[in-house]
């Protein structure tokens, strides 16, 4: 049996997990190898100090202030996580009948329409919101705010795009909440 | 009460609960962070983490497996964590300031486990370990795991996991012979041989 094996029996043998066999040619090989007589008995002082050694004990307030610091997770967590399924379902049905909307309303100025550029052009445009909208009536067209904000392509411009934006911010703060809210325990 | 039915009940919200299996776990929880980290007040924090992250992930721990062996596991994470963490902001650090420092795992000595110098060499050695090596011995020796509950926190094979036994025990015991602590002579040898004089005409094989 080479030391390298001999070796490795030792540390089996620490363990208890040594067969009889095995103990036997340890003990043999020992008996006869001065380098691994001298590494075991290293072996067995190292051994003998992990057994020895104390177990490490933590401060006595550690409970309570692993509770408080679970306690602060959740006072911050609970009203951030809680976002109500009919709230998701309504943004999620305002983002694709919106979308759907604009569309079809594209569609149509495509089919009716000989500047359909520019039609496309003003949704995206109003789309971009209200201060857009706005900036438009007053120095644009000439027409009224409130026939402006009214106008086809601003509602469907407006709708699709603050029914996108309600979609993506409740994915966001879920993502966020689910992730990344334990850190806030610390 | 036994332990899942406390897991089930903090489940269920009851902090008490859960405040039970921190009172049960936060000794060896802590002295594996203490022995992992080499340093009371990152142990504290790293202790408190894995119980806070415990409570977190409660759901997703299955009651066939031992309580300790998650946990553990999940302490033992952080730590290795922390330890990779320590050792890239040391190693941005040094390449800034073009010093070169041996002292990583600086050892308090106001630790309560480092009262002596004995206890200090030992803890001295263990941090000169590869985390993953000095993982074994910790949960081997000061939880006297047995080789299926530290496969479970390690997730090593039976045979990875005597390896690393053996290696790291082959690595502490060098470290260890290489500080004054090792004596001439141990007491009571945990294996009984008659060894024979040299030069008494056996070839050795080494």
């Amino acid at each position: 049996m080479s030391c390298r094996n001999v070796s490795e029996l030792m540390s089996l043998h620490l363990d208890g997990l040594l067969s009889s066999e095995g103990s036997a040619a340890l003990e043999n090989h020992l008996a006869r190898c001065s380098t691994c007589w001298e590494h075991w008995q290293a072996l067995q002082h190292m051994d003998q100090r992990l057994r020895e050694a104390p177990l490490a004990t933590p401060p006595g307030d550690f409970v309570p202030e692993v509770m408080r610091r679970i306690s602060l997770y959740q006072g911050f967590a609970l009203p951030a996580v809680r976002v109500p399924g009919w709230a998701i379902l309504g943004a999620s049905a305002l983002a694709v009948v919106s979308s759907a909307a604009w569309v079809v309303f594209a569609a149509i100025s495509v089919y009716w329409q000989m500047d359909t550029v520019w039609y496309l052009g003003l949704c995206a445009l109003k789309s971009a919101g209200v201060a857009l909208a706005v900036a438009d009536a007053l120095t644009l067209t000439g027409r009224s705010l409130l026939s402006e904000l009214l106008a086809p392509t601003t509602v469907a411009g407006l709708v699709s795009l603050s029914g996108l934006s309600v979609l993506v911010l409740v994915l966001w703060l879920r993502l966020v909440t689910k992730y990344s809210a334990w850190r806030r325990a610390a | 009460m036994d332990e899942g039915a406390l897991v089930t009940r903090a489940l269920a919200g009851d902090q008490q609960a859960f405040a039970a299996l921190v009172e049960a776990y936060q000794t060896p929880v802590y002295n594996l962070s203490y022995r992992m980290l080499g340093n009371a007040a990152e142990a504290e924090d790293a202790a408190q983490e894995a119980f806070i992250r415990a409570y977190l992930q409660l759901k997703t721990y299955d009651p066939a497996k031992r309580f300790s062996s998650w946990l553990f596991s999940i302490a033992a994470h952080y730590c290795i964590d922390q330890l990779r963490r320590r050792r890239f902001s040391w190693s941005t650090l040094e390449s800034l300031t073009g010093r070169d420092s041996q002292d990583h795992g600086a050892l308090d000595p106001e630790d309560r486990a480092l009262n002596n110098e004995e206890g200090r060499e030992l803890q001295r050695a263990l941090m000169l370990l590869p985390e993953n090596y000095r993982l074994v011995l910790i949960l081997r020796y000061w939880r006297d795991l047995s080789y299926e509950e530290i496969m479970a926190v390690t997730r090593l094979s039976e045979s990875a996991l005597k390896t690393r036994l053996h290696r790291a025990r082959e690595m502490l015991a060098e470290k260890m012979r290489g500080g004054r602590a090792t004596p001439a002579v141990v007491q009571g040898p945990l294996l009984a041989v008659n060894r024979k004089e040299e030069g008494d005409g056996v070839l050795s094989e080494c």
